[in-house]
């Protein structure tokens, strides 16, 4: 399969505010034509930041690009002129947020905004666009799709205003979804609908996505691989069976171990220790070594070698070795 | 919309009744005896009761007001005391001054406030930001017959481009031309306003722009030019249009100023006038019909701000 986005040694700093340093520290990940990556991490890793860069809508200029390259299509997105590059948003790449409440304009007609997506794009009638957006309202199971298309988005319930988001994200039909924790806001049962929608339409469409979510409990339904970030590094990637039957990094193990399944009933939570550093804090060869159970005296000091577990598994850690879990 | 646009209008009428009270009960609160006011010191004491009798005054408080009130339905506001003639008549010269000044000063404040401020959230932090922003600051400090004394000072008195004072109207001799006697004087009167609409305008659009629906425009691919109008300027507006709203009670009571300093023949100098001649009717008048324009105003900028925020309806 041909690599559709591929971000090479991403590099962001962040220049002002609270934590002035590196947020993405030389990060790369590839995703071919067709696949879902699902890139997971806590809050503040920079997997955020990291899609707001592939899309150019970095918070500039409190964040800016430093270093590296990301290549969509085969064109460099970062060496692109502006106008060209907006002709990839919402055309190659489109993306959806995690917040459907604030996604949308609320003083513009859910319809008008699918409209003008297509619009920006392409040069159709305002008739086709607008019996385009009622297809795509209908492809999104919105419930009376064409009532939907005239209302105001707080007209709508949350899980709605999240269809409406995904159907304007697919207008232009993008080769790649970026999906920025889409159901973090939402109620379970409708997160669940919406996942289930995102992974449908995904594989309908053999359009590829990189889904950000700090849940570690919704890739299996979602994605082909993930990718565990920490701290603005990539700790481990590997297809998505892999990463539950086999994770090699510390961090993937802890964050499994983490999830609460119905056999450990009854036992405590489990956490794992310490937090997460910030930015400004005195950069170690590895950014987990304060919190893993399997630190040494190499991890401060020798950056962690990329591993090659299989075929399409890496962890980038010194203890790659399966023995003692955590 | 249309249940709103009732709804709203229902709300009119009652405020206007309650304010029509509320004037001419606070006008009977002054005291003294109008009519031995009226007549003066040498009036004998039975011209005053029969001023008294013929104004009504033997009447209660209550009665007197609805007959005020019923005469002034059927657009009767009595007669003025000092000039001896219909006091609509006063209001009907005055209104054409205030009512295009008012309205020449909305223009100013809309022509130069949105622009100023998008002009300023556009180059964010600059010199140019800085300096408009530092004007805008100077404009809102500066009291209105400043700015109107130093308007005259520049373009009359120096440059003589246009008159210093007085407003002919637009149904006499010079037709239409004659509204160049207003530019300055609005000028005056948009200026502190015009200052607060820049500022408003600027910092709404910076805050609007960081919103994440402003963030869904600009990934969508949008022309920047098309996310800040379509989706920036739309939103930053509801804050400004409620403002507008706001700045037209500002210029009712700054026109008594401006029209003092330009001389213009205005109901804002005429309120001012008569309360000096103690002339009752015309106050009670000018202010009623202060009122409903003030009313008409916030009405029109309520039905605007419905059209622009669809959720309005809703509450």
């Amino acid at each position: 399969m041909n690599a559709l986005l591929s971000v090479r040694d991403l590099l962001l700093v962040g220049n002002a505010g609270v934590d002035p340093g590196v947020i993405v520290d030389r990060l790369s990940l590839v995703i071919s034509e067709g696949e879902a990556l699902a890139l997971v991490g806590e809050s503040g890793s920079g997997k955020s930041l990291t899609a707001l860069a592939i899309m150019g809508l970095l918070p500039e200029p409190e964040v800016t690009v430093q270093g590296g390259g990301v290549e969509f299509d085969g064109h460099d997105l970062l060496l692109m002129p502006a106008p060209e590059r907006r002709k990839v948003a919402g055309h190659g790449i489109a993306m959806i947020f995690q917040e459907p409440m604030t996604s949308l304009n609320p003083v513009m007609r859910v319809g008008d905004q699918i409209v003008e997506m297509i619009r920006a794009h392409e040069s159709v009638s305002r008739k086709a666009a607008v019996a385009r957006a009622t297809k795509l309202l209908t492809a999104v199971r919105m419930p009376e799709p064409a009532l939907r298309l005239r209302a105001y988005p707080h007209q709508l319930s949350g899980g709605q205003r999240q269809r409406a988001m995904i159907a304007m994200a697919l207008a232009c039909r993008p080769k790649l979804l970026i999906a920025d924790e889409p159901t973090t806001a939402l109620d379970v049962t409708v997160q669940a609908h919406i996942l289930t929608l995102l992974r449908e339409l995904q594989r309908d469409l053999n359009m590829a996505m990189l889904f950000i979510t700090h849940d570690l409990g919704v890739v299996a339904t979602i994605a082909d691989r993930v990718a565990i970030m920490y701290c603005g590094r990539m700790a481990e990637t590997a297809p998505v069976h892999d990463i539950f039957r086999a994770p090699a990094h510390p961090y993937t193990r802890g964050l499994l171990a983490c999830i609460p399944t119905a056999d450990r009933r009854g036992s405590e939570l489990v956490a794992i220790p310490g937090q997460m550093p910030s930015p400004s804090d005195p950069v170690l060869a590895c950014r987990f070594a304060p919190r893993c159970p399997r630190a040494d005296s190499r991890c401060g000091h020798v950056a962690p070698p990329t591993v090659t577990i299989s075929a399409k598994h890496f962890a980038h850690c010194h203890h790659t070795g399966s023995g003692c879990s955590p | 919309m249309v249940r709103y646009l009732i709804r709203r209008i229902g709300m009119f009428l009652p405020t206007l009744l309650a304010s029509s009270f509320l004037i001419f009960a606070f006008i009977r609160l002054i005291p003294g005896d109008p009519a031995a006011v009226m007549l003066g010191d040498q009036a004998t004491p039975e011209a005053v009761a029969a001023l008294r009798a013929e104004m009504g005054l033997e009447q209660s408080l209550l009665h007197q007001y609805i007959i005020w009130l019923t005469a002034a339905l059927t657009g009767d506001l009595g007669k003025s005391i000092f000039f001896q003639v219909p006091v609509l008549d006063l209001i009907v010269d005055g209104l054409e001054t205030s009512v295009l000044l008012a309205l020449f000063s909305m223009v100013w404040i809309v022509i130069l406030g949105l622009p100023i401020g998008m002009l300023a959230a556009a180059r964010r932090g600059s010199l140019l930001d800085q300096g408009l922003s530092g004007l805008a600051m100077f404009l809102a400090s500066v009291p209105t017959f400043w700015v109107g004394l130093y308007l005259i000072l520049i373009f009359a008195a120096t440059l003589g481009w246009l008159p210093s004072s007085g407003y002919p109207s637009i149904f006499e001799d010079g037709g239409i031309t004659n509204l160049r006697y207003l530019l300055l004087p609005s000028l005056a009167l948009a200026a502190p306003n015009a200052a607060l609409i820049i500022r408003l305008t600027r910092a709404s659009m910076l805050d609007v722009y960081r919103e994440d629906y402003v963030r869904t425009a600009r990934a969508k691919g949008l022309h920047p030019l098309a996310v800040v109008v379509r989706h920036v300027f739309r939103n930053a507006l509801l804050t400004v249009v409620s403002a507008i709203g706001f700045t037209v009670a500002a210029l009712i009571s700054e026109a008594v100023v401006t029209e003092t300093v330009f001389s213009l023949p205005g109901i804002g100098r005429m309120v001012v006038q008569s309360i000096l001649r103690r002339d009752y009717p015309v106050i009670q008048g000018t202010i009623l019909m202060i009122v409903l324009l003030y009313l008409t105003i916030n009405l029109v900028v309520d039905i605007l701000y419905a059209w622009l925020d669809p959720r309005v309806k809703l509450r």
